[in-house]
């Protein structure tokens, strides 16, 4: 019934009425000449009934036979909504192209989220993703997953497990992390070579037999555990050496600073440039480039509808100019300076080792000062080598 | 045909169904009335109506009147060869 009343909604129906005096033969000849009129009420001076919009025409003919006048009482359905609507095409027009947009727009990947990741830097995975071709605004119909999901791990060996959902507009890559490896399970047969020069403090041996005693001064290349194991039965086993040979290494760290320092300072004068991308189309939002001495800060805005992440952002730089001012550094401020550069160095380089002592050594001359920290160091100086095994006959 | 040897023709018609056990009017092409209570009425077989009104639906069979009596009725449908009464039918009657 719902079909029916569908159906006659898309095609049009309208209510006559038909007054007359034998209504009957109007009727009848309806019937007969193929017209379909439903509700047929019996009225006081004839009838009033239902009839598609096309089959009112045909009853011109059978109303002049049965000497019967219809008239139309009520239009209802699709055709006649949309010929109040004639004038406006605009809309029809604004209404179509919104469909194709809204079609066009929903082939392609809009929103990459990425969950699963603690410790693993999401901004790494994004970039291999966007090496792999997995970037905003890739046709869903070209991502592989597997192949993304096969790539993803074989380019990230921290990840132990990769998935690829697309679900609409958006991929959700989920990764699980690999758990560290403990590497003394691994069999390779290696020795323990010193990976510095220093002196022997202490040996700890897990596995394989050690070539230096507490004492001994060992230069870098020389063998400090031996996988080779000679048995007394006269075999031979090659096994992985592990352990730990702590030594006293000396090293040193050295910077300099010049009196006459050019510093560009900032002069209070700035601009800001934007840019935004719509849907992975970069459109500058100014005109113009930027010259002179500048110091640019950059950020970024990203639209989210409850905390997922639109295809549109506005990433901004603000140029702050500098002019270049000429600066004469005391002994004192030099000094400080050396010292602030010598800390950072000493934080990436010594970050995990024992500092023993550390001697500080200032050369100055005319022009600056040369800043020397001498270090003695206690760290573990093993290295693994693997022994290279020949199979002879 | 004589209309005794169409008679004839019809009660042969009518005997052949009996005997297959098909229900009555299957072979010769009567009209068929579905009754559904007394509100809705499906006339199969219609050739047309002879008198409307909201107490008294006369329609054509062919070989019969059918007349329906009532109050408030309407023919809610009318196509070649169906009709459907709706209403309140008090009573049905066949005239020959």
């Amino acid at each position: 019934m719902f079909l029916i009343r569908l159906l006659r909604f898309l095609l049009g129906y309208v209510r006559f009425e038909a007054t007359g005096v034998f209504p009957e033969r109007f009727i009848n000849l309806c019937s007969y000449n193929g017209i379909k009129i439903w509700s047929i009420l019996r009225r006081k001076d004839g009838i009033s009934a239902y009839i598609l919009a096309k089959d009112y025409r045909k009853l011109r003919e059978i109303a002049r036979r049965t000497s019967v006048k219809p008239r139309v009482k009520i239009r209802h359905g699709m055709p006649f909504v949309l010929r109040k609507f004639k004038a406006r095409t605009g809309l029809f027009a604004g209404a179509a192209a919104a469909c194709a947009i809204m079609y066009g727009l929903s082939l392609f990947v809009w929103n990459i989220q990425i969950e699963g990741a603690k410790n693993v830097d999401v901004a790494e995975i994004e970039a291999v993703l966007k090496n792999i071709g997995m970037v905003q605004g890739v046709r869903r119909s070209e991502v592989d997953t597997e192949k993304i999901r096969h790539e993803l791990l074989l380019s990230m060996p921290e990840l132990s497990w990769a998935a690829v959902n697309i679900k609409g507009t958006s991929a959700v890559i989920d990764v699980s992390e690999a758990e560290p490896t403990d590497t003394a399970k691994d069999d390779t047969p290696c020795n323990l070579m010193a990976g510095k020069d220093g002196r022997v403090i202490s040996v700890d041996v897990y596995k394989g037999v050690s070539n230096v005693k507490e004492g001994d001064a060992v230069v870098k290349g020389d063998l400090l555990i031996s996988g080779v194991v000679d048995h007394l039965n006269g075999m031979v086993s090659f096994l992985h050496a592990s352990g730990q040979v702590i030594a006293e290494t000396e090293s040193e760290l050295s910077v300099r600073v010049e009196f006459n320092q050019t510093k560009m300072v900032r002069n209070g004068k700035s601009e800001t440039r934007r840019v935004l991308t719509f849907f992975g189309v970069e459109i500058p939002l100014y005109l113009g480039s930027v010259k002179g001495n500048y110091e640019l800060e950059l950020s970024e805005w990203e639209m989210q509808i409850d905390g997922v992440n639109m295809p549109v952002k506005i990433n901004s730089g603000k140029f702050y100019f500098t002019d270049p001012v000429q600066i004469v550094l005391s002994e004192q401020e030099a000094l400080s300076s050396a010292r602030t550069q010598i800390s950072e160095l000493e934080k990436s380089k010594y970050g995990g080792m024992e500092i023993v002592s550390r001697e500080e050594v200032v050369q100055y001359d005319e022009n600056g000062l040369t800043f020397t920290v001498k270090y003695l160091c206690r760290e573990n100086i093993a290295i693994q080598e693997s022994i290279l095994i020949n199979e002879t006959d | 045909m004589p209309k005794n040897k169409k008679e004839f023709v019809l009660g042969a018609l009518e005997n052949l169904g009996s005997a297959l056990e098909m229900p009555a009017g299957t072979l010769t092409k009567g009209a068929q009335v579905v009754l559904s209570s007394n509100k809705e009425a499906m006339v199969e077989g219609c050739k047309g109506v002879l008198e409307y009104s909201e107490e008294l639906i006369r329609l054509s069979t062919g070989s019969s009147i059918i007349r329906f009596m009532g109050r408030d009725l309407e023919i809610k449908s009318l196509s070649p060869g169906q009709a459907v009464i709706k209403g309140f039918i008090l009573s049905v009657e066949f005239e020959n």
